[in-house]
């Protein structure tokens, strides 16, 4: 199988760390592909008609998009635990993860490849709220992180990339069950081997 | 009683409101109208979902889910329906794909209603092309949309957000095989109980 997708993309993050969370590494090729925000890079549109990255290339050809649906398809082809069946207030804290890293794409697509003239403070100023809201969320679920799941991931990656693209954003301040759980979580070798400053894979 | 928040204008609440139409279990659910457009977050929407998205579902136990297909999951097994066949890949690759189609058409709807000022056309052919090569996919796989699942639904709710708010576009003028099978798909009940509006 491929996965195409830039190594910058949070989302694109969050697939490969459930790939070396199930130690599938050896299964999958990565094709890193850069795309930036709210363009439709035609190498990836060939497989992906929507462009949307990461898509999963499977062998016949055919391809599987978005990211947490790739992470289902591979939790369930390796009987893992990233999901859990009936385990719906996990399905929820991975939706609000997944909720934030919109947000902050969006934030970025906004403010970074838009053209200045045409930024639009009232946007910009509800797409912050609603990722603060968000880390306020999971400070308070922050007990409920410590499971290695779909929604631990998701916040992981989600808060990983704050500090990537959004470096004075401060989100550790006020939160500190939140910082202490992702000091420890961001060692993991799953994060540590995929995070947008890592070296690229050999 | 699930209580289910957002305006009857949303492709996503009104997957929600077809499933929830399929699966015969609307007298669970109370339909709540709230403002879609989530540029304001105070509205009430923000204390139950922080990322202030509708749909959302308030569960029987009070706690909140989202987005619509997480709450399509959701309903499906509450339901005890059939809209997620176990392990079917190829099912779910089609619904992504109308998802990516949806999510090209708001973000087009999003750009469009911005001042006029801060109105990128740039953004707005790329959305539009997506669109375009979303439909060009779906026509080659119209044989394939037969059954009532979450694929079919999300189709049907993408093609009528077409008509609803890009009815200049002609989609049927060049996906004849789409456009049949959405005459057929359009005419039951859950579609035609939840237009858009």
């Amino acid at each position: 199988m491929k996965l195409v997708g830039g190594l910058g993309s949070p989302f694109v993050r969050k697939v490969r760390v459930v790939i070396a969370e199930l130690g599938i590494i050896d299964q999958v090729e990565l094709v890193p592909s850069a795309g930036k925000p709210g363009t439709l890079n035609q190498e990836q549109s060939g497989v992906n008609p929507i462009g949307k990255i990461p898509a999963l290339v499977m062998d016949d050809g055919s391809a599987l998009f978005d990211s947490r649906m790739i992470m289902r398809y591979l939790n369930e082809k390796e009987g893992g635990s990233i999901y859990i069946d009936g385990d719906w207030d996990l399905v929820r804290r991975e939706s609000q993860a997944e909720g934030m890293l919109d947000a902050g794409l969006i934030l970025r697509f906004e403010t970074f490849a838009r053209p200045e003239e045409l930024r639009w403070d009232g946007w910009i100023e509800g797409q912050s709220q609603k990722i603060n809201q968000c880390l306020d969320s999971m400070e308070k679920d922050a007990a409920a992180l410590a499971r290695v799941d779909a929604a631990s991931i998701g916040t992981g990656c989600g808060l990983g990339y704050l500090d990537f693209r959004f470096a004075d954003w401060g989100w550790r301040e006020g939160r500190p069950a939140l910082t202490a759980w992702y000091e420890t979580f961001s060692q993991r070798q799953s994060m540590a081997t995929t995070g947008p400053t890592a070296p690229p894979p050999a | 009683m699930m209580k289910l928040y957002g305006g009857a204008s949303s492709p996503y609440v009104r997957k929600c409101r077809v499933a929830a139409r399929e699966l015969g279990i609307t007298d669970r659910i109370e339909e709540a109208a709230m403002p879609t457009y989530g540029v304001d977050p105070n509205t009430p929407l923000a204390g139950m979902n922080p990322a202030v998205r509708v749909p959302t579902l308030e569960m029987d136990n009070g706690e909140f889910l989202y987005d619509s297909r997480i709450i399509l999951r959701y309903l499906n097994e509450v339901g005890g329906g059939n809209l997620y066949p176990a392990s079917d890949w190829a099912m779910q690759r089609r619904e992504s794909q109308a998802e990516g189609m949806i999510d090209a058409s708001l973000l087009l709807r999003g750009e469009v209603t911005r001042p006029a000022e801060f109105q990128y056309q740039s953004f707005k052919d790329i959305q539009s092309r997506k669109i375009d090569n979303a439909l060009a996919a779906l026509e080659t796989q119209v044989g394939d949309l037969g059954a009532v699942d979450a694929a079919a639904i999300s189709v049907a709710c993408g093609l009528g957000y077409l008509d609803f708010r890009f009815d200049d576009r002609g989609w049927r003028n060049n996906h004849p095989a789409l456009a049949a099978w959405f005459e057929a798909f359009n005419a039951r009940p859950s579609m035609q109980s939840t237009m858009p509006g």
